[in-house]
């Protein structure tokens, strides 16, 4: 019987490894996101109750929702902390394996990306 | 300095323990390796240089450091291809230094100790070892974690071994996988139960730095996840019987 070998692709290159720690910052990012929703959260949640007794607050909160940079800081937080959410749980279903996450994470802030353009691009059109 | 020559800036350690960085003028070539350059300085400039290095061909993961902050084992790491101005080399995270680039293992041996990690033979009566065949799904199962060195670079890029010392780090969760999944094992469930837990394999955030680093194409957080889902859901999830 002879022996069989096992050839696998090269999995340490000699060259410099590209995105390092992309798994370290997804997680940064998906922390930081993470608050900037929840202060979103509680800032809406105060400026309604606080626009219900006084429409010039209700004219005001309207005016910042639809502020370009407005929409652009929450939309990134919602689209990448949803997309980077979803990774996550995908990889702990098992539905998406540890090799294809830097390929995952890219498509979630390139997702996040292509969502805050297409909002930006509706609102100043 | 020459067009063919790096700054190596390199991590030592003073008689009083005192850590400061010294930096080296190296001739690079196309082929030049960080080892390489640690053997020129340690053979040209600076006997006193304290490294650790074996085979020479990223298989017995001694020559393990930290690369412009990268974990990268030092034989297998061209000098040219490190992007910046220095090269700087310093030890792993997360394990004492000896000396300058020597570090101590015992923390990361001991952490290997907490997945049980000696085979535990399931049929004490066989006379011959038994064999799973290459073709066999429980094998291939295992193919996928086995060949770890025990190099250390991922226990160094995990910060969850830095904010938790407990946590036994990837590599010895990823050994604990090859056991529980070998069908020839019997302390499967033990073992489960040992790397169970806030300071098993349930503290992994799943930051992936693990499987950038291995110098062997294993996936240890993959290992881990998949631990948590045989903790969590049992053995049928992933279609391996444990």
């Amino acid at each position: 019987m002879g022996l069989r070998f096992e050839v696998r692709r090269p999995a340490y290159p000699l060259s410099w490894p590209r995105l390092h720690r992309a798994g370290v910052w997804a997680r940064r990012l998906q922390r930081v996101s993470g608050l900037v929703l929840v202060a979103f959260a509680v800032w809406h949640v105060f400026q309604v109750v606080g626009a219900a007794q006084d429409r010039a607050r209700l004219a005001a909160m309207v005016s910042t929702l639809y502020h370009p940079a407005f929409i652009g800081l929450v939309l990134a937080a919602l689209g990448f902390h949803t997309l980077n959410g979803l990774r996550t749980v995908l990889l702990d279903l098992g539905l998406l394996g540890s090799q294809r996450q830097v390929g995952a994470i890219l498509a979630a802030a390139l997702g996040t990306v292509l969502l805050v353009a297409a909002a930006l691009g509706w609102r100043l059109r | 300095m020459t067009a063919t020559e790096r700054a190596v800036r390199i991590a030592r350690t003073a008689s009083d323990g005192r850590r400061y960085f010294q930096t080296f003028r190296v001739p690079c070539g196309p082929r030049t390796t960080v080892l390489d350059a640690l053997l020129y300085i340690h053979r040209q400039l600076d006997r006193t240089l304290a490294f650790r290095y074996a085979c020479r061909q990223a298989m017995c993961g001694t020559c393990g450091v930290r690369v412009n902050g990268v974990e990268r084992l030092a034989c297998y790491t061209l000098l040219g291809a490190v992007p910046g101005r220095v090269v700087t080399v310093e030890p792993l995270r997360h394990l004492p230094v000896i000396r300058d680039l020597v570090v101590d293992f015992g923390p990361f041996f001991l952490a290997w100790a907490a997945v049980k990690p000696a085979f535990t033979p399931a049929d004490q009566s066989r006379a011959e070892p038994a064999q799973i065949p290459p073709a066999d799904p429980d094998r291939q199962a295992i193919d996928r974690h086995r060949e770890c060195i025990s190099c250390g670079l991922c226990y160094s890029a995990c910060d969850v071994v830095g904010s938790r010392p407990s946590f036994p780090g990837p590599a010895a969760l990823n050994h604990a996988l090859c056991l529980v999944l070998d069908r020839r094992d019997g302390a499967g469930p033990d073992r489960l139960r040992a790397v169970d837990g806030p300071d098993g394999c349930w503290a992994c955030r799943g930051l992936l730095a693990c499987s950038d680093v291995c110098p062997k194409g294993l996936a240890p957080s993959g290992a881990i996840e998949k631990l948590k889902r045989l903790i969590a859901f049992g053995r049928r999830w992933d279609g391996v019987a444990v």
